[in-house]
């Protein structure tokens, strides 16, 4: 029926927020996904927006099933970012939220690497905003570090499809594969964006620096492309497996000791991402079924734990888990819906994360890949306790810190019920959801065998918890922070260029001394000789110059004469 | 902002369902009940799964305690390993309040 591509809505409501009212801006932050999402249900599947330059074919806007349930998501968490973020009087957030929310849903719908290159760019520089707008020094550092990578990817994915086109004649967004260098650097442009094991750690520094708002804005959208452009490109790449199964089991070991409840969040995503991604690695269509339900169901529950953690944030003016305790008595709302939250993203039966995540495991048993599947439960365990436990339990519960607050803002109560709603209702009627996946569905969640094996691993995670708290083994909630691979430039690369740089530095600043001290002595010379009043150019007496004259005449008759 | 420091304080005073010294009692043994009941489930249903391994008795069950037990027994050696002090990349910014101050609505 239609065939405006939903991103241009976005980037022009960006464009005229700035010149927009405080008032008016925030209602148009609330307009541009609703009326973006109308947009994008009448459109028809196909591809629409072709436009050729230079010979390239370029796909501005194709609609399928795989690109229609990130599309369909990303409107639903760009609403409810709004929602959340209604009291902002900041343009500067509220655009950028925009622009970078319209261009992950442009990147979703493009259908060549190039147009997938812009839109990867602007997500990468309209997002940095949302970090920088906390105004703090750190917060500045930690986006420019952000930065770097997010351009680095680009960049990288900037090469690759420029060989893939000099190989192939084409730009065509489809399946790519790991047989050529131009794949290789896509696959690896693409694996920074979703944060693989090594090239995780921007992730775990950016989102808990970034405003109360800013960092549930980007949990939904720069990992989630990720996750999509990898199952576009590299569904069934039997790496992805592997790399998968690291990526649901390291973070959890980080998100036990962190104290930054916010930055346990970020470990937790990078957790969840991972078994994303050995949904694609598996390359079934229930496998693939299971990535798209999971990004789905992940993006509301995580949004939500992110939420409530901002609101607590934002009432309290800190987050960490050593500073916290006892809030459930100033924030019920706010507790409830974490603790929803946290029931959806263990997946407990009757919430969102149980008709996702098992679909990915039970495609991984199917397949026989009996490892990956056991690091999947424990990884299983390992969300039961960072994000179903000790989320809700340091920040509402625990000891009482003594601190007493107002329950969250209204508006941020009703995003958080608004996701709240959206887990329940997804996890009680899970057909819904089924029936927008890539493949026909044919699994069926609610067994007896299911419910009751989840609830076993679940609920003997939670026993593990009351036994290793009651004999004080659990570990204690300290301030500090934990060293990760950013040590390796924050500090590492740092102390080597630090000093390449000082002594860089000091060289070329004694080398201009010396030409200085040089210049200074030279004129120094000149001045004395030829300067003014200089013996070369002291006006001398002409009777001098006569005698002077007559000395040389002299001593040259005497020299002829012997 | 007087009026919220003086709620604030009737909140402080109250007792709250959780202090009591029974609920915790209460949901701890809920939580154990639960879990023998779900452990003694499986001698009384044919499980569809697609391992041997998963038809053990309570495998789930141990399998999760232990993975839990496992996870943070081994974070919590790693610590000693990663954990810094809190400022060692950087300090507290003093303003880092600056923008959850700036925008109440």
């Amino acid at each position: 029926m239609t065939s405006l591509n939903p991103a241009v809505i976005f980037l022009l409501a960006g464009l005229f927020a700035p010149f927009a009212s405080d008032a008016a801006r925030r209602y148009i932050a609330l307009a541009a996904p609703v009326i973006g999402l109308v947009v994008l249900l009448l459109t028809d599947f196909g591809n629409h927006g072709a436009v050729e330059i230079f010979n390239l074919q370029l796909v501005t806007y194709r609609l399928d099933k795989l690109a229609f349930v990130w599309a369909l998501i990303f409107h639903i968490a760009a609403f409810i970012g709004a929602l959340y973020a209604f009291h902002l009087k900041d343009a500067t957030q509220q655009t950028a939220a925009l622009l970078y929310q319209g261009a992950a849903i442009g990147a979703v719908l493009a259908g060549d690497l190039l147009s997938l290159f812009i839109w990867w760019e602007i997500t990468a520089i309209a997002s940095v905003f949302l970090i920088w707008a906390r105004k703090t020094d750190r917060a500045y550092r930690a986006g420019m570090r952000y930065l770097m990578i997010q351009i680095g990817s680009g960049v990288i994915l900037l090469t690759g499809l420029l060989i893939y086109f000099n190989q192939t004649g084409s730009i065509e967004f489809g399946a790519i594969g790991l047989e050529s260098l131009a794949g290789w650097l896509i696959f690896i442009a693409f694996g920074i964006k979703c944060a693989f094991p090594l090239l995780h750690n921007w992730l775990q520094d950016a989102y808990p620096e970034a405003t109360v708002t800013g960092t549930v804005i980007l949990s939904a959208f720069t990992t989630k492309l990720a996750v999509y452009a990898l199952a576009r490109g590299y569904a069934g790449t039997e790496i992805l497996i592997w790399i998968g199964a690291v990526m649901t089991a390291f973070p959890i070991f980080f998100a036990v000791i962190e104290n930054d409840l916010r930055k346990v969040l970020s470990y937790s995503l990078n957790n969840q991402l991972g078994f994303m991604v050995v949904g694609i690695g598996i390359g079934t269509e229930m496998a693939l079924n299971g990535t798209a339900a999971h990004a789905f169901s992940h993006i509301l529950y995580k949004a939500l734990l992110f939420m409530s953690m901002g609101a607590v944030l934002y009432r309290v003016k800190t987050i960490k888990a050593s500073e916290l305790g006892g809030l459930y008595k100033s924030m019920p709302w706010t507790t409830v819906f974490c603790i929803i939250g946290s029931l959806s993203i263990s997946a407990f039966p009757l919430f969102s994360g149980f008709i996702s995540k098992s679909m990915i495991l039970t495609a991984a048993a199917v397949e026989h890949h009996t490892i990956v599947f056991l690091v999947l439960l424990l990884a299983s365990a390992g969300v039961m306790d960072h994000s179903g436990i000790k989320i809700p339990f340091f920040a509402f519960f625990a000891h009482d810190s003594g601190k007493r607050c107002e329950e969250a803002p209204k508006h941020m109560l009703w995003a958080m019920g608004l996701a709240a709603f959206l887990c329940i209702a997804i996890g009680v009627y899970p057909q819904a959801l089924y029936n927008i996946l890539p493949y026909p569905v044919d699994y069926a969640p609610y067994t007896a065998t299911h419910v009751i094996t989840q609830l076993q691993l679940l609920l003997f995670s939670a026993l593990a918890f009351v036994f290793l708290f009651k004999t004080g083994l659990y570990p204690p909630e300290i301030r500090s922070v934990n060293l990760d691979t950013d040590w390796l430039y924050r500090k590492a690369a740092a102390a080597v260029l630090l000093p390449i740089s000082a002594l860089t530095g000091r060289t070329t600043a004694g080398l201009f001394a010396a030409i200085a001290n040089l210049k200074e002595k030279t004129l120094g010379v000149l001045d004395k000789t030829v300067g003014p009043g200089a013996w070369l150019s002291r006006s001398v007496d002409s009777s001098n110059m006569v005698v002077l004259t007559m000395g040389s005449l002299l001593i040259f008759l005497l020299l002829y004469l012997f | 902002m007087n009026q919220n420091t003086e709620s604030n304080k009737d909140q402080a005073d109250k007792t709250y369902w959780l202090d009591k010294p029974g609920t915790l009692r209460l949901i701890i043994a809920v939580l154990i009940i639960s879990c023998i009941a779900l452990f003694a489930v499986d001698f009384f249903y044919h499980k569809h799964v697609h391992y041997e391994f998963e038809q053990w008795y309570g495998f789930y069950a141990w399998y999760g305690f232990l993975s839990y037990c496992l996870i943070v027994l081994s974070a919590k050696q790693m610590r000693k390993l990663i954990g810094r002090k809190e400022d060692y990349y950087e300090s507290e910014d003093p303003d880092s309040n600056y923008e959850i101050d700036n925008d109440q609505p």
